[in-house]
């Protein structure tokens, strides 16, 4: 029989590997749809946690009912960059935008930085250390919840995109944007919504990986890379491929920690990503 | 309903098109015919607001339209079927149609009536409404490109290339459709290589060669022109 210990483990890496597809969905928004790298997009998401962060500290509220408002900031602040920054470089001026997000994300840190200090963050709640216990299986309750919102966020996304007459549009400009512009579309109106929705996207990865492990003002470098690992693996242009990325990425980082010792659980996420680039560049959906 | 008075338009300094005059009335299908590189898919795009011209005036309905984002040209009731198709092949037949209605709430309240209308016309699309684009046949594809077109109740539609990677005989089929197009009361601009097939179906016709018109008339009078039928019929 399977060592218990292992299954829960297994368990967690998938657990944790639904909360790194919802930082890798928010990739899906920018280099999917546009063609674009935001080299923010890790920061934003240590914002979230700060946000939530000083919500609970001075106010009392729980991270996951503050959500909502989060969603709301971050989709305005995303909405907001897109329209008045990258969108006057748009389309073609790849470099120009990178340098944009690349100062976007150095001002973030070093203004997190300046009021928070270095010193790193929690969002302690009061239900932290409760666990669930299914049969042998023992569960956290925080990991449950995030992992829930994980799947929540991913369901909500797949209708939007399927469903609705934006998420197609969104769909389609990638594909061709002339034919799209051809139909009366305007894409930098729908660029708007896609960085809005994006950074909200950052923003719930923010808060529920905030609820989970300890963050700092640096914290989004690391988060940046696993995103974009996720989608590296998982393949982009498929968001189903970013479930299966983030849980790719969520179980090496687990298992690598157990097997190898803590400090490695970065390097075999890396290790995994080049692996992935190497073997299969399009990724395990891409191309689609 | 339309009228291109004295059009120039150009990309960077290259100026691809000189005083071009062209006239679609009401219900007609006016064909526009010319070789590779003359300038037709660039007029196309400068009509639907993609290009902006360099001189000259394009009148729809009494009302200048140049420099009117496409979005409005649209609203206003031109349409384009692109060359090549250009679908989306990762979205389903009925996404592509539904797209096309993007530009406008009020329209998209109309989407069922739209939808049928569409179907109507080519009830294959009905069958492949779920469908991605991409599986379809080239003539299918075509279908769902005219489709497309029609589903903001447009008074003139543009057809650039419909030949194009098409069996001479599903060609001949979709010729007939835009006739029926044509009889429900939408105007057709038909931009085609394959002159003989277009002129027979057309009211009026335009050859355009290097950017200028070169010559306009009657198609059956076109058709025993001797310039013609040595440059676009094999001088057989």
């Amino acid at each position: 029989m399977m060592d218990l210990s292992f299954i829960n483990l297994i368990l967690h890496g998938i657990f944790l590997g639904g909360i790194f597809a919802c930082l890798g969905y928010g990739v899906f928004m920018w280099k999917g749809v546009m063609g674009i790298i935001n080299a923010a997009h890790g920061d934003f998401a240590v914002l979230a946690s700060y946000i939530c962060f000083l919500l609970l500290e001075f106010y009392g509220v729980d991270p996951l009912l503050a959500l909502p408002l989060v969603i709301i900031l971050m989709f305005t602040l995303g909405f907001v960059i897109q329209k008045y920054m990258i969108n006057r470089f748009l389309p073609g001026n790849i470099t120009r935008i990178l340098l944009i997000t690349f100062a976007l994300s150095v001002i973030t840190q070093n203004s997190l930085q300046i009021l928070f200090t270095v010193n790193e963050r929690s969002l302690y709640v009061s239900y932290y250390r409760r666990s669930i216990t299914l049969g042998y299986l023992n569960i956290p309750l925080v990991y449950l919840l995030s992992f829930t919102i994980a799947i929540i966020t991913f369901i909500i996304l797949y209708l939007f995109l399927t469903r609705t007459l934006l998420g197609k549009a969104m769909r389609a400009i990638p594909k061709d944007i002339e034919a799209a512009k051809m139909l009366g579309i305007n894409p930098a109106n729908i660029y708007n919504y896609s960085m809005g929705i994006s950074v909200a996207l950052a923003g719930i990865a923010g808060v529920i990986l905030g609820l989970l492990y300890q963050f700092d003002p640096f914290t989004g470098v690391s988060y940046m890379v696993i995103s974009l690992g996720v989608v590296i693996i998982g393949g982009l242009g498929s968001i189903k491929g970013t479930i299966v990325g983030g849980i790719a990425t969520g179980l090496a980082y687990v298992l690598g920690g157990y097997f190898l010792g803590p400090l490695f659980q970065y390097v075999v996420c890396y290790l995994l990503i080049l692996i992935a680039l190497i073997i299969k560049p399009t990724g395990l959906f891409g191309g689609g | 309903m339309l009228e291109i008075n004295d059009l120039c338009a150009s990309y960077g300094e290259l100026q691809i098109l000189h005083n071009i005059n062209l006239k679609v009335g009401s219900s007609q299908i006016v064909a526009l015919l010319g070789p590779n590189g003359a300038g037709k898919t660039t007029l196309c795009k400068v009509i639907i607001g993609l290009i902006p011209p360099k001189s000259g005036s394009i009148v729809f309905y009494g009302e200048k339209i140049n420099n009117l984002p496409t979005d409005e040209i649209i609203r206003r009731g031109i349409t384009i079927v692109p060359e090549g198709r250009r679908l989306f092949g990762n979205l389903s037949v009925r996404d592509n149609l539904e797209l096309a209605l993007y530009i406008s709430k009020a329209e998209r309240r109309k989407l069922k009536d739209r939808l049928e209308r569409v179907f109507n016309i080519f009830p294959v699309l009905k069958e492949r409404e779920k469908q991605l684009a991409r599986s379809l046949s080239g003539g299918e594809q075509q279908m769902l490109a005219i489709g497309r077109a029609l589903m903001t109740n447009p008074k003139l539609l543009i057809a650039d290339e419909l030949s194009l990677g098409l069996a001479p005989k599903i060609f001949i089929n979709l010729l007939n459709l835009m006739k029926k197009i044509r009889d429900e009361g939408v105007s057709i601009l038909l931009i085609d290589q394959n002159v003989k097939q277009v002129l027979e179906i057309a009211d009026w016709a335009y050859v355009i060669e290097s950017g200028r018109i070169r010559m306009e008339g009657d198609p059956k009078q076109l058709l025993s022109n001797e310039y013609i039928w040595k440059a676009y019929l094999g001088g057989l």
